[in-house]
């Protein structure tokens, strides 16, 4: 780990790329989740038998 | 909102108007995009932690590699929102609101790790967490910007009147985010002399400009991807929408009929 | 335009007397502060400039709800619309009633109210000029805020929120020049051109930028 961040700095280094990759993996997370439940409501609806009017 | 309105843009963009066309598109898209970006961000990070320790910053110059591209991509979302606004005002496109709305979070998360990134790099090279420098503070008016804009998205039901009134407000941001850097470049230099503050580094080395490039490059392809996800799902919100207003009306006549 | 000027005029005087409550709220924001910085006179005349300008800044986010919303309620934005003559210049009109109304009381009484953080005379003079032509460009960038929301049940803050940021240079120039005229080696009049500049830049931008958004959530 200090061959990575050093060990002047290490906190500093690795809390910048640690709050990155915690930032961009939730957001990423987030988004996935909301897909599928969003996926998951289109297909209850759909399964209750309303339909899209421009199905194409 | 119809086809003919979007007659003048180019032909792949009139194409994508059709939502289910979009998501077909998005689907096909979307893994090569993905495997471009981790390819990217590893590569990128294992160039950045490779590099020799700078003679000023010492070992803390790797947290540019995440802050500079975080900034970079705070002000590409933005760039993304205005040429949605455009779109919705101008063309009517219909896709143009949805990437709009789907940019604001992104924008505001890079917009975070960039006052985060930049702060935590501060506090080594500065001796200070927080300065009311131009950069700084010009880029924390961004991101109350990018907090509003998502907030009235919010607080507005109907997506066809939303689009275009946040398009205005989108807009008008972008005029002032000239002025605002500008007043307050003027504002710290008045009251501040820069002296020990030197935001803009030492000359970039060709030893850091390329992982720093490819860091860029990582976190646009990162951007892309993820606005893509985004956008999908802001598509399906509003495909949901329909469909639950559609059941809610047959609810209502077939109440109506019964009675 | 001369109608609506004094129709918006006579409405602002009589329903409950809006000037009156931002001039009270006014007083209210720049006597609380001696209380949060402590009775320290010196401190006190520094941030007086600072003050005055927050003090009139949050006065003048307070009626800007209401600067469309009730022309939305009676139906007069609707006659607005369809009026021949251009809505930016109605919209124009409309946010110089509210400088009128809300800005102009604000900077009259500014010296009175610096008097008591211990303001010299020439911040005074100062922050009265910078006031002056100042304010009227929170009215016009609030008047975009308030066409935005116009529609919106709970506008008011969100209006404060979109509203602010855009604000921040003219509040920097301003108080900058408050505080040069006191400050010895610093010039007062670029900043305080500064400030006019912006104005003159959001009179001509802010009502456009309005009417675009009226007419937007209208259609």
């Amino acid at each position: 780990m200090s061959e990575l961040f050093g060990t002047q700095y290490f906190g500093f280094i690795a809390s910048s790329f640690g709050v990155t990759l915690i930032v961009l993996l939730g957001m990423t997370i987030w988004i996935l989740m909301t897909y599928h439940a969003r996926r998951k409501a289109l297909a209850k609806l759909e399964a209750a038998g309303i339909k899209r009017a421009n199905k194409t | 909102m119809t086809i003919a309105d979007t007659q003048n843009l180019p032909r792949g963009l009139t194409a994508l108007a059709n939502p289910t066309r979009f998501l077909a598109l998005v689907r096909v898209v979307l893994p090569v995009l993905t495997i471009i970006t981790i390819g990217l961000l590893a590569i990128g990070l294992w160039l950045g932690f490779s590099v020799p320790d700078d003679y000023q910053q010492g070992r803390t110059v790797r947290i540019m590699f995440v802050h500079v591209p975080s900034v970079w991509m705070a002000m590409g979302a933005y760039m993304v929102m205005v040429s949605g606004a455009l779109g919705v005002l101008v063309w009517r496109h219909p896709l143009a609101d949805v990437a709009a709305r789907a940019a604001a979070p992104l924008g505001a998360c890079f917009t975070f790790l960039g006052l985060a990134t930049g702060s935590i790099w501060g506090r080594p090279m500065w001796g200070t967490w927080w300065v009311w420098d131009a950069r700084l503070t010009s880029f924390l008016i961004l991101f109350i910007i990018y907090l509003g804009l998502i907030a009235l998205w919010n607080s507005m039901e109907e997506p066809a009147k939303s689009a275009r009134i946040a398009a205005v407000a989108i807009l008008v941001g972008a005029i002032n985010i000239p002025i605002i850097k500008f007043s307050v470049d003027w504002f710290t230099t008045l009251h501040q002399p820069a002296s020990v503050l030197r935001t803009d580094g030492p000359k970039l080395a060709p030893e850091f400009l390329y992982p720093l490039l490819t860091m860029g490059l990582a976190f646009l392809f990162l951007f892309l991807t993820l606005h893509l996800m985004a956008m999908r799902n802001e598509i399906l919100r509003r495909q949901i929408r329909t469909l639950q207003r559609k059941a809610a009306r047959e609810i209502r006549s077939a109440n109506k009929a019964s009675t | 335009m001369i109608a609506l000027l004094k129709r918006d005029l006579k409405l602002s005087f009589r329903s409950g007397g809006g000037a009156a409550i931002a001039l009270l709220f006014y007083f209210a924001v720049v006597v609380s502060m001696p209380f949060a910085i402590g009775p320290d006179p010196i401190l006190l005349s520094t941030i007086g400039g600072a003050t005055l300008w927050i003090g009139a800044l949050l006065a003048s986010l307070l009626g800007l709800e209401r600067l469309f919303q009730s022309d939305a309620e009676d139906g007069s934005l609707d006659q607005m619309l369809i009026s021949p003559t251009p809505l930016a210049a109605q919209v124009f009109t409309k946010s110089f009633v509210h400088w009128l109304v809300t800005g102009l009381p604000l900077t009259l009484m500014a010296p009175v109210f610096g008097l008591f953080l211990g303001m010299s005379q020439n911040a005074l003079l100062a922050s009265m000029a910078t006031l002056a032509v100042g304010t009227p460009a929170i009215s016009f960038i609030g008047a975009v805020g308030a066409a935005i929301t116009v529609s919106l049940s709970r506008g008011g803050l969100l209006l404060s929120v979109l509203v602010m940021p855009m604000c921040i240079p003219v509040l920097i120039f301003g108080v900058g020049a408050v505080r040069a005229a006191v400050t010895e080696p610093d010039p007062f009049l670029p900043p305080f051109l500064l400030v006019a500049a912006i104005s003159l830049f959001f009179a001509v931008i802010g009502p456009f930028a309005s009417a675009l958004a009226l007419r937007q959530g209208a259609s």
